[in-house]
């Protein structure tokens, strides 16, 4: 009897003693210095209310969401086992508690933070990461995250080695791995069934009810009404503390509310249905004029990350001659280039508010931006006399011919809709009208465009832009020349010509290359020798602002992406 | 005549005149009668003369930019010299002091006096004359800019007239093709009756039925790149009239039906005059009066539908001016509210739709064999 009750009290005290340990040895908790991101500690409660654009998301798998609307739901839902820090760009571990990247940079170890509950109370861990990779790595999915996780095609080897700990063995060194290894994990606890019938790519959906989705995220679904509301609600179990050991974060929910039309969207948040606001660079004069009688402030936040540009087509086969000859011809695009004025494109399509921009690294990425770079300020005149020693010259009769005597013409497109494009369109028409070459600018529809640029490529010249990752690296579809967005010409099997094969070597080296002062050097190289062939006329970019009412603390735009999605774990609301 | 009708005293002998008038005559009369329609006739002569001699009345060619004077404000015309005195009409020059709204004010020590039948911009008349006399403007480096400028700084006046030249004979062409059309294929219709008619009636119903905005979308669409400009407005032209002509044949063939049936046509018949004779020569000309009316009050749904292709941004194709394009910079509330001017083509678009009506008003009560004089 006496040694029953023993064994009962010993069996208790070691099912309260594990139940103890697990709340407070079991947890890796991640602190966020709040006081240097922001300024403050904050209160809890309270709601932010954000504009996420025209349209909700699509999906709410991150593995099968391919568009902003959707991914900018996911990536507060879901987590990667590393995320960069907000302002430095610097890799930190996020779901991983530390991670080790070997001297010959082919293995990198992650030591997974312990204690980490998914939205529905489920420890994460170990095989959790093993099934996102194989989600991932599978083509049926068809993950936007697959093509930056292989390396020369391969993918890498992944290993459980415990429950916390798991390793990645690369097929050769490959600095940039670590930009895109934070991609989102997703339970197999829940989705595990599904992919092994390859049903993966069906599950998520929006008609999920809010409470399948699960991640690790601060932010867990709360409702979605189709393209008018969502809403993000805390997770009350997330694993960040600020300094003072609060969890985090502060604020109660998300509501995202769409809004098709920008005219709209801005009329809202001036009547206060908003807490903050990017500034659309047309309406920027309109906000400056209502911010001193307004309870919200103007914070310039950085170039924006991406690019526009104009492109002419270099592909054999789908040009015909003599207009292949002109494309192809280095000299009669670097003449073209100073014909691009890009003063006034900034002064028209961003009221002077912006950047001229000359090199394709991300603005933000001031480490690797090169500034001393070959430039081809706006002068028609140089534009003249190079065309001329070129041998494309102007005839008496206001035309421009090559020496073959073909008068020089060709179609230039852009989708409607975006003012810049239309802008650097019209001034680009005009300037080369002026050098007697016939630009025929025409606006289509967008879906047209793109089919031409990636399907059909039958076209002469098109105005677009591109969205910029903050790593170089993520331009390889665009710069090596096997690439599918390298839109001169795309899908080469050896490069077409001497610089491109230069281009691809550096960018193979610069893969290679783990110190980052190496890579800076070779990136270097590259933007000369971009500059000096000018596949693409870069044309502006714009200063982002955003407007953020008064009673938002710690709402400071980040530096990598100029925006204030990453600081809404900390931001708060004073009353 | 115009003498008689402001003058009572000469009421009996107007009478008497008005028994020997012809149908024309007597359309005439009760058209003048009508206030609204006769100010819009005059309204609709001087936009179109307007347009037609677009050449003389503009300052500047519809192409001319000036990319340092985005959306210049309208320079006021002044007649008070800054000395307080009477003088020739000038213009100040103007400074931009707020590149961020774009935000001009004059410059009181720079004036440009406005100089007429000036040399101005280089135009051609038809392809064949050059000329360069334009009706008023002023001295580089100072510019006249009535209604303001658009973003390129090209004047809006200007454009308002070159962008007549389509927006307001897209319904004029338009009608006639059209009208040919469907007046020939109503007449020989009606005329022949039977399974004739039916079939071609069938067809003009499936002609008919087709939804037309979004036909119009796709037929737009399908224009190639690089097209001449003029070449681009007739195709558009042709384009609305293929879709404009078959509600038109049907009336037209009823009327040709009952017209048809008539002795004196009988009478052309028995003496034997051809088919085509008898229907062009005896049957349509009855159906005038229904024609013209409709017809006028045709062109401003032809007005309406290019300047909605133009708004989108698939008819008449930037940077040459139509009403319905140069509305479309209008779009955006922030560029309205900052630059109101955008919107004078708007109301150019207005004006004309209403001038149209109101005109095609009076001409169907003036052509009314029913109607009291």
């Amino acid at each position: 009897m006496r040694r029953q009750i023993f064994m009962w009290t010993l069996l208790v005290t070691l099912v309260v003693g594990t139940g103890f340990a697990g709340a407070f040895e079991l947890l890796d908790p991640r602190e966020v210095d709040v006081l240097e991101l922001g300024d403050s500690i904050g209160q809890y409660g309270g709601a932010l209310s954000i504009h996420a654009g025209a349209s909700g998301p699509k999906t709410l798998n991150p593995h099968r969401a391919a568009e902003t609307s959707s991914t900018d739901v996911t990536s507060h839902i879901f987590e990667g086992l590393v995320a960069l820090h907000r302002d430095t760009g610097e890799v930190l571990p996020q779901l991983a508690r530390e991670y080790e990247i070997s001297e010959d940079g082919t293995e990198v170890l992650f030591k997974l933070r312990r204690g980490v509950k998914w939205h529905d109370g489920v420890e994460f861990t170990a095989d959790d990461v093993i099934f996102t990779f194989d989600v991932v790595y599978d083509p049926d999915v068809g993950s936007n995250s697959r093509a930056g996780l292989l390396i020369d095609g391969q993918p890498m080897e992944y290993e459980k080695i415990d429950k916390y700990t798991v390793k990645f063995t690369l097929p050769r060194p490959h600095a940039p791995i670590m930009y895109s290894i934070g991609t989102d994990i997703v339970p197999v606890h829940l989705l595990g069934e599904a992919h092994k019938e390859g049903r993966y790519h069906e599950m998520w959906g929006i008609d999920t009810p809010v409470d399948e989705i699960v991640g690790t995220g601060a932010w867990r679904l709360g409702s979605y009404r189709i393209d008018q509301e969502l809403i993000l609600v805390k997770f009350d179990d997330y694993y960040e503390f600020d300094n003072e050991g609060n969890r985090l974060p502060y604020v109660s929910r998300i509501i995202y509310r769409y809004y098709p039309d920008s005219d709209s969207a801005n009329l809202a948040f001036f009547h206060g249905e908003f807490d903050y606001k990017g500034i659309p660079a047309d309406a920027y004069p309109e906000f400056v004029d209502r911010e001193p009688v307004s309870p919200w402030s103007i914070v310039d936040s950085g170039p924006d990350p991406g690019t526009s540009f104009i492109v002419l087509n270099q592909n054999p086969g789908f040009v015909p001659e003599p207009k292949l000859s002109w494309f192809t011809d280095v000299k009669f695009r670097q003449a073209l280039y100073h014909a691009v004025d890009k003063e006034t494109i900034l002064d028209m399509a961003m009221n002077g508010r912006g950047f001229i921009q000359e090199s394709p690294i991300n603005m933000r990425n001031e480490f690797f931006l090169k500034e001393d770079l070959v430039t081809y300020p706006y002068d028609l005149e140089v534009a003249h006399e190079k065309l001329e020693a070129a041998g494309y010259k102007l005839g008496a009769d206001g035309v421009r011919r090559d020496q073959d005597g073909n008068a020089i013409e060709f179609d230039l497109i852009t989708n409607p809709g975006v003012p810049i494009r239309q802008i650097v369109g019209e001034l680009f028409q005009e300037d080369l009208g002026e050098l007697g070459i016939k630009v025929n600018f025409q606006m289509i529809d967008f879906n047209v465009v793109v089919e031409k640029l990636t399907d059909t490529f039958e076209w002469d010249g098109i105005i677009i832009g591109l969205t910029g990752t903050f790593d170089p690296n993520g331009g390889s579809n665009v710069w090596l020349s096997s690439g599918n967005l390298h839109m001169w010409h795309p899908f080469q099997e050896t490069p077409a010509t001497e610089w491109e094969a230069k281009v691809d070597e550096l960018w193979f080296a610069q893969q290679r290359a783990m110190v980052p002062e190496d890579r800076r050097d070779i990136f270097f190289e590259y933007q000369d020798i971009v500059a000096e062939n000018v596949p693409l006329f870069y044309t502006v970019n714009s200063m982002t602002s955003i407007a953020i009412r008064d009673h938002l603390r710690n709402a400071r735009p980040d530096i990598v992406g100029g925006g204030l999605g990453s600081a809404w774990n900390f931001i708060w609301l004073d009353r | 005549m115009a003498k008689n009708t402001t003058n009572p005293l000469q009421g009996t002998a107007y009478e008497n005149e008005g028994a020997i008038r012809s149908p024309w005559k007597m359309a005439w009369r009760k058209l003048r009668r009508h206030k609204l329609a006769i100010i819009g006739m005059w309204v609709l002569i001087v936009l179109h003369l307007f347009a037609i001699f677009a050449d003389f009345f503009a300052p500047y060619s519809e192409l001319t930019t000036d990319r340092r004077r985005t959306y210049h404000a309208p320079t006021r015309v002044h007649i008070i010299s800054p000395e307080g005195k009477l003088t020739r009409p000038f213009v100040y020059g103007y400074n931009r002091v707020d590149s961020l709204r774009n935000r001009y004010e004059p410059d009181k020590s720079k004036v440009y006096p406005i100089r007429f039948f000036t040399r101005g911009d280089e135009y051609n008349v038809l392809g064949l004359v050059k000329g360069n006399i334009r009706l008023f403007g002023v001295d580089a480096p100072g510019k006249i800019y009535l209604f303001g400028a658009d973003m390129y700084g090209r004047d809006i006046f200007s454009r308002l007239a070159y962008g007549g030249r389509r927006s307001l004979f897209i319904g004029i062409i338009g009608i006639a093709v059209s009208l040919s059309i469907g007046m020939v294929y109503g007449g020989v219709s009606g005329y022949f009756g039977g399974w004739v008619d039916n079939l071609m009636m069938r067809i003009a119903e499936i002609v008919i039925s087709i939804p037309s905005f979004y036909l119009l979308l796709a037929l737009s669409a399908v224009l190639p790149l690089g097209l001449r400009s003029d070449i681009r407005f007739l195709m558009i032209v042709f384009i609305l009239a293929f879709i404009g002509w078959a509600g038109l044949a049907r009336v037209i063939r009823g009327m040709v039906l009952s017209i048809s049936k008539m002795e004196y046509v009988a009478g052309a018949e028995a003496i034997g005059c051809s088919q085509p004779r008898i229907i062009i020569r005896h049957i349509l000309p009855n159906t005038t009066s229904y024609v013209i009316v409709n017809a006028t009050l045709s062109i401003p749904g032809f007005i309406l539908s290019e300047s909605g292709l133009s708004l989108i941004g698939v008819g008449i194709q930037h940077p040459v001016a139509s009403w319905g394009n140069m509305l479309s910079e209008a779009l955006k509330i922030s560029s309205l509210s900052r630059y109101p001017w955008l919107l004078v083509p708007g109301f150019m678009i207005f004006i004309t739709v209403l001038s149209f009506n109101f005109f095609g008003d009076g001409i169907r009560d003036a052509l009314d064999p029913r109607a009291q004089i």
